[in-house]
């Protein structure tokens, strides 16, 4: 079986002088866990990742490499020893049955002692490709560029640029809990935050008997395609019913979204602080709907001890719903299960609420004993590719 | 007597492993998977791992796996659903003359009670290029049906390009990869409908399953309570898992098997070649899963019983075929109604072994040399 290689180039990482190692180490770590299921081995040397793999498994690698935050771009390259009949050769070999009209060539001389200067090396290699094969020299706008890097012990050659994702490896920020409801927003919110190297785990508010157990499938199947940028992660499924019932019974109903959302704060708030994590995620777009309004937002922030970020704050629907296309979540999304937010919606709720009024109602309620209960009884689901129940089954 | 059986393109021992997926889900996995209660449900995580499994494997999304029960129902449906949706845009459908007859009575359905027209294509020189399939496409063609590997010699055709030249024209392309799947290398990203048999990879009859991409839009042939999209019918949990496990362990080994059955596949064919009136149809590019040979001057019908009294069990043309008193796919091959009336084809599993191949060789040239002396017929 054929062997292939791939080298994998970071974007911004190198810009981080002195965590560049932790940096790196946290990515080779986030590309081998990505890659377990395919028999390949990864490396780090000098400033770049590379990877062994069957050739036949091109496809799946290129696929799961396109989906790892912090790589830049990563390219399938030849190596080759350094000498410069022999970099022509295998050059010429690489990019002679290409449908291109037009090519250059452009080199990085890392090994400093190589006999050539760059230039030339472009010059000669360039010319032995003009010369062979059907491909022109153009070195304004080539129809394909043949990157040569000669290094110390051997020369890569390498043409076929994939571009990565960017960003930061996962969980070289730190981690947070995602207010994950099931619609559209928060999957989204949560692949953003990971962009920014920060991992995730999730939370779940549910209503049983009145939300369907297809709302808790749906979220499932949500967490599988985020898992592919996140990687494995906690998903917590809160049961809310209890607690929604207690609140059904304040009587400005108009105030009964404010509220039930600030006791989910209290809730992942607790988890939060337990956990130690850093942030809590949520899917909020300012002005979106009466519990997204600026002032809504200043009622939940007051009662949690952390940042609440949100990472769509600022965008509009059909962007966000572009995301979640390309992140393959949309169409989960959209499943029309009823969630906990939707099975209680009071007429008309109150859009800018008053802090002033907020405590006066909660005055009526113990949050501190519906927040223990809610809590003694979370569920917490590993959400993993492996899938240990049914593998012997499979 | 032991039983030398070389009759696997008809059908395959089980694996134990997969055996024991079945009794295991049938005993602990009964409820219906697409029960509302917490068995169910559970169950329906099961049925999706599995899909998924099989999906990853295949490089194709978990929504384009469809489970049928077996490679008929897979190509019935690949061929009548997209007829049936399609036919408003075009009732010309392109086949070739090496189809199983599941295909070809399809078609023969599809020509008497819809009017469609067929267009089956011939090898020449032994293959079928993308530019034979094109040249005869038209306007109104919708479909180019056609098996990966023949079932009777095991002709490899060139599936991948032609489903490659077909793209641009907007025609779909389905391919019955019943004796390749799991065996030999197929690259689907460019074909719309594929059928899957899972019993002839070692896994259990009556399961089977068709590869549908999301893009493609077909007919559903069995109506009700839509347990997936296309396909009504209660999800039988023990033979997705079975299929699941068989398509994984076929794949994780195929090259292992490939290249030991391929040992084998030569060694017979350099040794029949040595046997006076016996000629191979089989040619490279070929699966060496299948061996088609015919012997001349001889009553074929006479020499396969006999053989079978031995316990050695090959087959005289395919075992799914009717009772034609000649192969067509083996006269369109060979021009020899000779050669197209005395074929007969052996098929290897990764269990086969030389030592059955050498007792297969010794038998059949006594017992041709027995029918040839008795004249019987």
């Amino acid at each position: 079986m054929d062997k292939m290689n791939i080298l994998i180039k970071y974007g911004e990482l190198t810009l981080k002088k002195k965590n560049t190692q932790n940096f790196k180490n946290m990515l080779l770590r986030n590309v081998r866990s990505a890659l377990s299921e395919v028999n390949c081995e990864v490396s780090l040397a000098y400033s770049r990742m590379y990877v062994e793999f069957e050739s036949e498994d091109f496809l799946q690698v290129q696929e799961i490499l396109s989906s790892v935050y912090g790589i830049h771009s990563f390219a399938p390259y030849v190596a080759c020893e350094n000498d410069i009949d022999v970099i022509k050769k295998t050059a010429y070999e690489c990019v002679k049955d290409l449908e291109y009209e037009t090519f250059k060539v452009e080199t990085k001389r890392k090994n400093k002692r190589f006999e050539l200067s760059s230039i030339e090396i472009s010059r000669t290699v360039g010319g032995y490709i003009n010369y062979y094969s059907n491909l022109s020299v153009d070195i304004h706008s080539p129809d394909v560029t043949v990157f040569l890097e000669v290094r110390n012990k051997e020369t890569l050659i390498y043409y076929d640029e994939y571009k990565g994702l960017g960003g930061l490896p996962v969980g070289s920020s730190g981690k947070s809990l995602l207010m994950l409801s099931g619609g559209i927003d928060s999957p989204v919110a949560g692949h953003l935050i990971n962009k920014r190297g920060v991992r995730y785990d999730a939370i779940h508010f549910t209503s049983p008997p009145y939300t369907a157990k297809e709302s808790v499938d749906k979220i499932h199947d949500l967490c599988e395609k985020l898992q592919v940028y996140n990687g494995d992660f906690n998903l917590y499924i809160v049961s809310f019913t209890k607690v929604q019932e207690e609140l059904l019974q304040m009587r400005q109903i108009s105030y009964f979204m404010t509220i039930m959302r600030r006791v989910m704060y209290l809730i992942a708030n607790k988890i939060a602080l337990d956990n130690d994590y850093k942030a809590i995620i949520n899917g909020d777009a300012i002005g979106q709907v009466a519990s997204q309004t600026l002032e809504s937002m200043a009622a939940i922030d007051s009662v949690v001890d952390l940042p609440v970020i949100r990472p769509l704050a600022v965008f509009d629907k059909l962007e966000v719903i572009k995301i979640a296309k390309k992140i393959a979540t949309y169409d989960i999304s959209i499943r029309p299960f009823e969630d906990c937010c939707t099975v209680f919606v009071p007429d008309n709720p109150v859009i800018k609420p008053k802090m002033t009024e907020v405590a006066k109602i909660e005055n009526h309620f113990n949050f501190e004993e519906m927040i223990e209960k809610c809590i003694e009884s979370i569920e917490v689901v590993k959400v993993t590719t492996e899938n240990k129940e049914f593998s012997t089954l499979l | 007597m032991r039983q030398i059986y070389l009759d696997n393109a008809g059908s395959t021992k089980v694996l134990s492993e997969v055996l024991e997926s079945f009794n295991q889900v049938a005993k602990s996995y009964y409820a219906n998977p697409s029960a509302n209660h917490d068995l169910g449900n559970n169950n329906n995580r099961l049925y999706k791992e599995a899909r998924k499994q099989i999906a990853s494997l295949c490089v194709v999304k978990d929504e384009e796996v469809f489970f049928t029960s077996g490679a008929s129902e897979s190509i019935n449906t690949a061929i009548k659903g997209t007829a049936l949706y399609h036919m408003k845009r075009g009732k010309h459908i392109v086949t070739t003359t090496l189809e199983h007859a599941a295909t070809n009575e399809t078609l023969i359905y599809l020509q008497e009670r819809f009017g469609f027209e067929v267009t089956y294509v011939e090898p020449i020189n032994g293959e079928i290029t993308a530019e034979m399939i094109t040249d005869v496409t038209r306007e109104d063609t919708i479909l180019v049906t056609m098996s990966h590997v023949h079932s009777e010699t095991g002709m490899i055709l060139a599936v991948e390009d032609i489903a490659k030249s077909l793209q641009i024209k907007g025609i779909i392309m389905h391919v019955d990869a019943c004796q390749s799947f799991g065996k030999i290398p197929l690259d689907i990203k460019n074909i719309d409908l594929v059928s899957v048999s899972f019993h002839k990879m070692h896994g259990i009859k009556g399961s089977g399953m068709l590869i549908k991409k999301k893009h493609v839009m077909i007919d559903s042939l069995i109506h009700g309570g839509n347990q997936q999209s296309l396909r009504s019918g209660t999800i039988p949990l023990e033979l997705v898992v079975c299929g699941a496990k068989t398509l994984r362990i076929a794949l994780e080994s195929r090259d292992v098997n490939y290249g030991q059955v391929l040992d084998l596949w030569n060694y017979t064919v350099d040794n029949l070649k040595d046997i006076e009136g016996v000629v191979v149809n089989s040619t490279l590019p070929n699966s060496p899963y299948v061996l088609n040979f015919s012997i001349r001057d001889i009553n074929i019908s006479a020499f396969s019983r006999l053989m079978w009294q031995k316990g050695i069990y090959i087959a005289a043309k395919t075992s799914c075929a009717s009772s034609d008193s000649y192969s067509k796919s083996i006269y369109s091959i060979t021009s020899d109604m000779e050669l197209a009336s005395n074929s007969l084809r052996i098929s290897f599993s990764k269990f086969t072994t030389i030592a059955e191949i050498e007792t297969f060789l010794e038998a059949l040239k006594v017992a041709i040399e027995m029918v040839r002396k008795n004249n019987c017929g």
